[in-house]
């Protein structure tokens, strides 16, 4: 009996330990979520009217001869995958690598540590990425799609949809596809509509990475909040479950020496 | 003077919002100034310090390392990767 209450004290004393960390990454990870979420939102309509301009620039005939609006068989493609740096977010990180088995034949620029960890390549932190890196990879990746280098490019990010779910998504930045019903723009255009759109596809492309980025860190601060929730609950009724057979034990070997002790002085 | 609404927005968020008399950037054809009443516009602009002439009179000054201005018929948007403002 003895051995049996020192080996559930030492439990109990482990699952506590787990319930401080779990606690402790829940809080650090509910500090952050305001700071990602306002992020996420401020970043969004930076976006936004990036895309609606490249939306309207797209429908002049002149914009269709751009090296960005040509469409190839898209046979070798190009997918920015984005992850997160830490693991313990619940099924965050797995999500998107479950999303990304679908694509075979494909050439993998991650974002984050985890992805890093997967796929190799240069290393991008997803919870610091900047413009200036965005804007770099993104330049990098135009002229090499302008060069015919590949035929199509995606990002793999995660959609924050709420606190509770966020979804793996995939959003197909380049080539542009001309979207029908968008009105088409009547400025003027300075030099020309060409040169705009030209000018304008890099930072298109690392404005929507950005956005990306915000939004998959917001979804995995969420995740891992959520996951440690649901950790911390579990670790409460598992330490509950074992001070329940504990002090049975302790009651049951209590009850024994009384035991004992009245028969051997009935002797 | 006359006055229109200016917007500069950036990935961090909006910068600015407000009504000016005039912003002078630098295009990619040369330096350009928007005033009330500006034809509808689109310009990419290359690294350069923004003026902006606000409704009272004052001055503020930023730099951006570029972007695309696009001139509407009754408010302007600067979309701009980093624009940073400079002290006085």
């Amino acid at each position: 009996m003895g051995a049996d209450t020192k080996k559930l004290r030492t439990r109990i004393k482990s699952v506590q330990s787990t319930l401080h960390t779990t606690k402790a990454m829940g809080l650090v990870a509910s500090s952050k979520i305001k700071k990602a979420t306002e992020s996420m939102h401020k970043g969004r309509e930076y976006a936004k009217a990036l895309s609606l301009m490249v939306e309207q620039l797209s429908q002049s005939a002149e914009c269709a001869k751009s090296p960005y609006m040509q469409k190839r068989e898209a046979e070798r493609v190009k997918l920015i995958v984005i992850a997160g740096d830490r693991g313990l977010a619940g099924g965050y990180n797995a999500n998107i690598f479950r999303f990304v088995r679908q694509f075979s034949d494909v050439i993998y620029i991650p974002i984050g540590k985890r992805a890093h960890d997967r796929f190799g390549g240069t290393f991008y932190s997803a919870e610091h990425f900047s413009y200036k890196e965005a804007i770099e990879l993104s330049k990098t990746l135009c002229n090499e799609f302008a060069e015919g280098a590949y035929d199509a490019l995606g990002i793999v990010s995660t959609k924050y949809v709420s606190m509770m779910a966020q979804e793996p998504t995939l959003t197909w930045v380049l080539p542009l596809e001309k979207k029908e019903g968008t009105a088409s723009c009547s400025a003027v255009f300075e030099p020309d509509e060409l040169t705009v759109l030209n000018a304008a596809i890099p930072e298109y492309v690392a404005g929507i990475l950005t956005h990306c980025v915000k939004e998959s860190f917001a979804s995995e601060v969420a995740a891992r909040r959520m996951a440690m929730d649901s950790a911390g609950k579990n670790a409460q009724m598992m330490i509950d479950d074992l001070s329940l057979a504990y002090n049975r034990a302790r009651q049951g070997a209590i009850t024994q020496e009384i035991t004992e002790i009245i028969a051997g002085s009935g002797e | 003077m006359n006055t229109y609404e200016l917007l500069i927005s950036s990935p961090d968020g909006q910068i600015f919002k407000g009504e000016v008399c005039a912003l002078s950037v630098r295009g990619v054809e040369g330096e350009l100034a928007v005033m009330a009443g500006h034809i509808p516009l689109v310009t990419p602009i290359v690294a350069c310090t923004c003026k902006i002439e606000q409704a009272d009179g004052t001055i503020l000054q930023g730099t951006t390392e570029g972007g695309l201005l696009t001139v509407g018929k009754e408010t302007v948007t600067l979309l701009s990767g980093s624009f940073a403002w400079i002290e006085e």
